[in-house]
C-alpha cells in the first residue's frame, strides 16, 4: 500500500468524523510514516506496521466513542433515504439563507444550464437519428424494433446525462465551500466528534483532495452571458406584465368605488403586482448591477 | 504478553513517558516500544482518546527537519489520572506478586 492509498482508505473509513478531525488524524499518520521512512524503512513496511486497516479504523473510531458496528455496516436503504432527505433539507436551508442577488443568479444559471442541456439533448437525439438512418436498407418490420431500441437507449442516455449534470451543478453550488452537508449533519449523530480543535493546528494539515467534482472546463462566463440573455428575455415580458397589471388595477380600482364585491380581485391583483415588481426589480438589478459598478468605477477614476 | 493486559498498562506507560517530557507521536511510539512490544496502530487512537478525555493537550511546534510536529503534554487532569493509575498498578502488582510468592512457597513446602 502506498501513502496515497492509505490516506484514501482512512478518509473513506472515517467518514463519520468531521473533515477537520479526519485531516488531523491522517496528517499525524502520514507524519509517522514519513519519519519511519527517514529511519530507513520502506513505504510498504512503514504502513504495514500499523496492522490491519480495518482494526486500525475501528480503534480510531472507538476513541471517539463511536459505535463501530454502525460505521462498519454497509449503508442500508433507509440510511440512503435519510441521507437524501438531509441533503434536501440542508440545501433548502442554504437556499433560504442566500441573499436575493445570489438567488436570482442561481435561478438564471439554472435556466442557462437547462438551455444548454436542451441543446445537448438535441445533439444526442440527432446522433440517435443518424444511427437509425444507417438501418434504412432493412425492411420496415425489422426497422421498427431497432428504432424502438435506439429510442430507449437515447432516452436513457439523455436522462442519465441530465441527472449527472444537474448533480454536478448542485453539488458544486452547495458543497464546494463547506464540505458535504451530509458530513456536517452526521456530526450530530456522533458524540465527541464536535470537539473544537485548536486553531493553531491548521497550518500543518495535509491537504486531503476534495471529493467534490468540479467542471474540468471553466464555463462560468458562458453561464453568465446566457443567464443575462435569459434574464433580459424574462425582464421584458415581466415589465409589460407589471405595466398591464398596474393599468388593470387602476381600472378596477376606479370601478371599486361603486362595487364592494370586487374587493377580492383587487387584493389578488395587488399581490400579483407586488410579486411582478419584486421579480422585475431583482432581475433588473442583477442584469444591470455590473454595468452600474463599472460606471461608478469610471466616475471614481475621473475624480 | 496478551493484548488485554498490554492495553491496560499502555495508558500508564504513555502518561509516565509524557509526564517527564512533552513528546510528539513518533518519538512516543518508539519510547513505548522500548518498554513493551506495541502495535503502532493502537498508539494513535490511544493518544486521541486520552486527548478527547482531556488528559492530554496538544500543540504544534516547528521542527528543524520537515513539517511542524504535534506535541503531547499532560494536563492537570492527566497528572491526577496518571497518579491514580500508578497507585492502582502498584497495589495491583503488589497483591498479585504477593499471591504468586505465597503460592510458590506453598508448593515448595508441599514438596
Amino acid at each position: 500500500m502506498t501513502i496515497e492509498t492509505f490516506k484514501q482508505e482512512l478518509n473513506q473509513r472515517l467518514h463519520v468524523l468531521n473533515e477537520k478531525e479526519r485531516t488531523e488524524i491522517i496528517s499525524e499518520y502520514v507524519d509517522h510514516i514519513t519519519m519511519k521512512m527517514e529511519d530507513g524503512k520502506s513505504e510498504e513496511e512503514a504502513i504495514a506496521d500499523f496492522g490491519n486497516i480495518d482494526d486500525l479504523c475501528k480503534e480510531i473510531l472507538e476513541s471517539y466513542h463511536v459505535n463501530t458496528e454502525y460505521s462498519k455496516a454497509k449503508k442500508t436503504f433507509d440510511e440512503y433515504v435519510s441521507d437524501f432527505a438531509e441533503w434536501i433539507s440542508s440545501t433548502a436551508e442554504k437556499v433560504t439563507q442566500m441573499n436575493q442577488k445570489d438567488l436570482v443568479k442561481l435561478i438564471l444559471e439554472f435556466l442557462a444550464l437547462i438551455v444548454i442541456l436542451f441543446i445537448l439533448s438535441g445533439v444526442i437525439n440527432l446522433i440517435g437519428n443518424m444511427i437509425y438512418s444507417f438501418f434504412g436498407f432493412l425492411p420496415y418490420m425489422f426497422r421498427n424494433p431497432i428504432y424502438t431500441i435506439i429510442n430507449i437507449i437515447v432516452g436513457l442516455f439523455n436522462a442519465i446525462f441530465v441527472l449527472y449534470v444537474l448533480y454536478v451543478f448542485f453539488s458544486k453550488k452547495f458543497e464546494s465551500n463547506e464540505g458535504s452537508p451530509l458530513r456536517r449533519n452526521s456530526k450530530e449523530k456522533v458524540v465527541y466528534v464536535n470537539k473544537p480543535i485548536e486553531k493553531s493546528m491548521n497550518p500543518s494539515f495535509v491537504e486531503v483532495p476534495k471529493t467534490t467534482k468540479d467542471f474540468s472546463l471553466d464555463i462560468s462566463p458562458v453561464f453568465h452571458l446566457l443567464g443575462k440573455i435569459i434574464g433580459i428575455l424574462i425582464l421584458i415580458p415581466m415589465g409589460l406584465v407589471t405595466l398591464g397589471l398596474i393599468v388593470v388595477f387602476g381600472i378596477i380600482g376606479s370601478l371599486y368605488i361603486g362595487h364592494a364585491m370586487i374587493l377580492g380581485p383587487v387584493i389578488i391583483l395587488l399581490g400579483c403586482m407586488i410579486i411582478a415588481i419584486a421579480v422585475t426589480s431583482s432581475f433588473g438589478s442583477f442584469i444591470f448591477r455590473k454595468k452600474e459598478k463599472e460606471v461608478k468605477m469610471h466616475e471614481e477614476t475621473l475624480d | 504478553m496478551s493484548v488485554q493486559l498490554k492495553k491496560g498498562v499502555l495508558e500508564l506507560i504513555v502518561l509516565l513517558i509524557i509526564s517527564k517530557k512533552d513528546r510528539y507521536g513518533y518519538e512516543l511510539v518508539s519510547e513505548v516500544s522500548k518498554v513493551i512490544d506495541v502495535n503502532e496502530g493502537t498508539m494513535y487512537p490511544l493518544l486521541k482518546r486520552l486527548t478527547n478525555d482531556k488528559y492530554l493537550e496538544t500543540y504544534l511546534q516547528e521542527s528543524t527537519e520537515g513539517p511542524s510536529r504535534k506535541y503531547y503534554r499532560l494536563s492537570v487532569l492527566g497528572i491526577e489520572y496518571r497518579d491514580t493509575l500508578l497507585n492502582e498498578w502498584m497495589e495491583f502488582s503488589k497483591s498479585v506478586n504477593n499471591f504468586i510468592e505465597r503460592e510458590q512457597n506453598d508448593d515448595n513446602r508441599n514438596i
